[in-house]
């Protein structure tokens, strides 16, 4: 039995020592063994630093909070410019005005969105009247009002959840995808390359430090999850979206610490994998809520759920090259989600919606 | 169906016997699965993971669901619809006063019949959004007189809910100028309008019968979780819908409730008919009986009492009499008593919102299930 144990023991140890020193060829001076190291339940690793982040997703909030104004008051382009490209010193939370980034130097598809800024300031001008097929207005539900586009898109929403893909997701997955060629030797500042890199992706997910997926955050958590941080919950806890990627940012952070790049890999991975996910389920939801009989008849809430889905679509653009969505599933979900919503909600069946649903369980295991 | 509920057991005993044949390593996979069952059900709710719980066999419940409460009330329906068809043919074909008046009793009892059905909307019913066609009410009735005068409509896509099934009918036939308009010179296109609404109810509840009696009825009783898109979790879901639509459009809403007490008689169910309270009494008598299966010991008040909630399940259904002793105090057609029998109209909704609060509340998370049907999206 002894003898047993410690031979498989020995086997272990050395697929172990074989895989560090295999990921040791490829980069970094790596020592001969990984020292034991602990994951930490919160992100207090000593220099982690991802204000850029932080200020980049709290400069969307803003934008998008200045875009639906638009519901009751006329804005503009040029504002809405000002948020994206900070200038003029547009932001309440001054320290974002002074701090020499902007959202648009790290946003894909910029002029994407500074079309829609054009759209949504139009749009804005008919938010008294009632929308109808092939004109701009407003369609209301109970005391909610949304103004929609001559399509049914409520263009705030393309922004909003269009740039948690094109800025934030798309940053994170890029930086990821760079973080195993990073230098981890010279430290600067207390931090290596690597590490702060690893930082930066984790800022875009936009949660607490001791985020923790059980609680409720409200409002009044000045320190609260923001844009993904908060779909984490609000459509990722049926995959455990929060823990998982909250996890592997906490894992890999570790592992970069000590140089044990296995793992920093998978972790890699698995934060990929399940942000897709989450996109994936948002996107789910957003193409199924105007297909419920309770929902049909209440444009509103179809077509706030349709311009969330328009967004949540558009993030898979961005997707790690490893994604399971094929290109051709991709282009299907792209033309279904862009077909004018009055199309969608009055087709009988749902056919095209039911095609995306249809799409979005298989490939992503929903 | 029985059947296999049955074989379902077997199957589970015997698996369990093979497991504990094998000593040391059977022991083991039986505490760790003990442990997941443990886990499973403090997580979703009692009795989430198994078939049977405490002795109760939550397959016959479905099953009895399908065959003696569901399926009846679909079969009544198609029935009675016919019956209505034959109706307003009589009526269309020597359209009067006296015609209309025999015709209000056989719509009355269509219409009675469709509250019977009104809790099914899921599976089946919720792909070809049964009540939405069938019930969505108030209508829309300067589209519906625009369609008569042009001819030309689409009753089959989404936004022409409000333009047909029984709310339609009850403006059609039942409106003061019904009979005019039926005997006017030019009221072929009001006919066949009137014909195309019954033909598209007949052609909908033949097609969810038929899915029921074929495909969706295994479909149903094979199914015994409680999570979102289980069919204990459509009921629960559709019993505290059902409330919601009891509250809100059935008796709050056309009294003021969400208007600062401002009304709108004309947006009651079977306004023109005069037949609201009527149908709000059956659409509660109804859901009572779906909630305790009409006594028959297989209904979600006796898996209530198996989840150890004797005390919810007996005041769920004293609070269902109550409710319905209340309804029927107003005296219909309720538009008037809105004005008239304010007193009644606010001891019912009183009672109404109670029941509501127990169903949704309590009944829900007695029996693990989410409330799913409202849009939580906080944006």
């Amino acid at each position: 039995m002894m003898m047993k144990r410690n031979f498989l023991y020995s086997t272990i140890l050395v697929a172990g020592v074989a895989m560090v020193s295999s990921c040791s060829k490829e980069k970094n001076t790596t020592p001969e063994t990984i020292k034991p190291y602990t994951v930490p339940t919160t992100y207090d690793f000593t220099g982690a630093d991802y204000t850029t982040s932080t200020q980049r997703v709290k400069m969307g909030v803003e934008l998008n909070s200045y875009l639906g104004s638009a519901n009751n008051a006329t804005i503009t382009a040029t504002k809405a410019g000002d948020y994206f490209n900070n200038t003029n010193a547009p932001f309440t939370d001054a320290t974002l005005n002074t701090s020499g980034i902007t959202l648009a130097s790290k946003t894909a598809d910029a002029t994407v969105f500074t079309g829609y800024f054009t759209e949504q300031a139009n749009n804005s001008t008919k938010n008294t009247v009632t929308a109808t097929n092939g004109s701009a207005g407003i369609v209301v539900s109970g005391t909610t009002k949304r103004l929609v586009s001559a399509t049914g898109l409520e263009y705030n929403q393309a922004v909003a959840k269009g740039m948690m893909g094109a800025l934030f997701f798309k940053e994170a997955v890029n930086i990821l995808n760079a973080v195993p060629n990073d230098d981890n030797t010279t430290v600067t500042n207390g931090t290596t390359a690597m590490q702060r890199h690893w930082d930066e992706a984790f800022g875009y997910l936009s949660v607490p430090k001791n985020y923790d997926t059980t609680k409720v955050y409200t409002a009044a958590d000045l320190d609260r999850p923001l844009l993904w941080g908060g779909y984490l919950a609000e459509r990722g806890k049926g995959i455990q979206a929060g823990g998982v990627i909250f996890g592997a940012f906490l894992k890999g952070r570790a592992a970069i610490g000590a140089k044990d790049y296995t793992v920093v890999k998978e972790q890699i991975a698995i934060i990929q994998d399940k942000w897709e996910q989450l996109a994936a389920a948002a996107a789910l939801e957003y193409v199924t809520i105007p297909t419920r009989s309770v929902n049909v008849g209440n444009l509103a809430t179809q077509f706030h759920a349709l311009s969330e889905g328009f967004g949540f679509i558009s993030c898979f653009k961005y997707r790690a090259t490893r994604s399971k969505l094929s290109a051709a599933d991709f282009q299907t979900l792209q033309s279904i989600i862009g077909t004018n919503f009055y199309t969608l909600i009055n087709e009988t069946n749902f056919t095209k919606l039911v095609q995306a649903q249809t799409i979005l369980k298989a490939t992503y295991k929903l | 169906m029985v059947e296999n509920t049955a074989g379902g057991l077997y199957h589970f005993k015997n698996q369990h016997k093979m497991i504990s044949t094998k000593k040391g390593l059977g022991a083991l996979v039986i505490v760790t699965a003990i442990g997941l069952v443990i886990a499973c059900s403090k997580k979703s709710g009692s009795g989430d993971t198994q078939p049977t719980v405490n002795g109760f066999d939550k397959g016959a419940m479905l099953s009895n669901y399908a065959n003696n409460l569901i399926i009846p009330a679909y079969t009544g329906l198609q029935q009675q619809i016919d019956a209505l068809e034959t109706g307003v043919n009589d009526f269309l074909n020597s359209p009067s006063a006296t015609t209309q008046q025999a015709l209000l009793p056989v719509f009355k009892t269509a219409y009675l019949q469709f509250e019977k059905v009104s809790v099914d909307q899921f599976g089946p019913a919720e792909r070809v959004l049964f009540n939405n066609f069938l019930n969505t009410f108030p209508t829309d009735n300067a589209v519906i007189d625009g369609n008569i005068n042009r001819g030309t409509y689409d009753l089959s896509i989404n936004s022409a809910i409000n333009q047909q099934g029984f709310p339609a009918l009850d403006y059609l036939l039942f409106s003061a100028n019904a009979v005019s308009k039926a005997t006017a010179t030019n009221s072929a296109n009001y006919k066949k309008y009137v014909r195309d609404v019954v033909a598209r109810m007949k052609t909908l509840t033949a097609s969810v019968l038929n899915s029921w009696k074929t495909t969706y009825r295994a479909e149903f009783t094979g199914n015994t979780k409680s999570d979102a898109g289980s069919p204990i979790a459509f009921m629960i879901n559709q019993f505290a819908f059902e409330m919601d639509q009891m509250k809100g459009p059935r008796i709050g809403w056309p009294y003021g409730k969400q208007s600062g007490g401002t009304q709108y008689p004309q947006n009651t169910e079977g306004y023109e008919a005069g037949i609201s309270v009527a149908l709000a009494v059956e659409n509660l008598t109804n859901l009572k009986a779906m909630f305790n299966s009409g006594g028959s010991g297989k209904g979600m008040s006796d898996y209530l009492i198996a989840l150890n909630k004797q005390q919810l399940s007996t005041d769920v259904l004293k609070q269902f009499d109550v409710a319905i002793n209340s309804l029927k105090a107003i005296p219909d057609p309720l538009s008037s008593a809105l004005f008239n029998n304010k007193t009644q109209v606010d001891a019912a909704y009183r009672e109404i919102q109670i029941l509501l609060t127990l169903i949704k509340t309590d009944v829900a998370s007695a029996t693990g299930v989410r409330i799913t049907y409202q849009d939580t999206d906080g944006d």
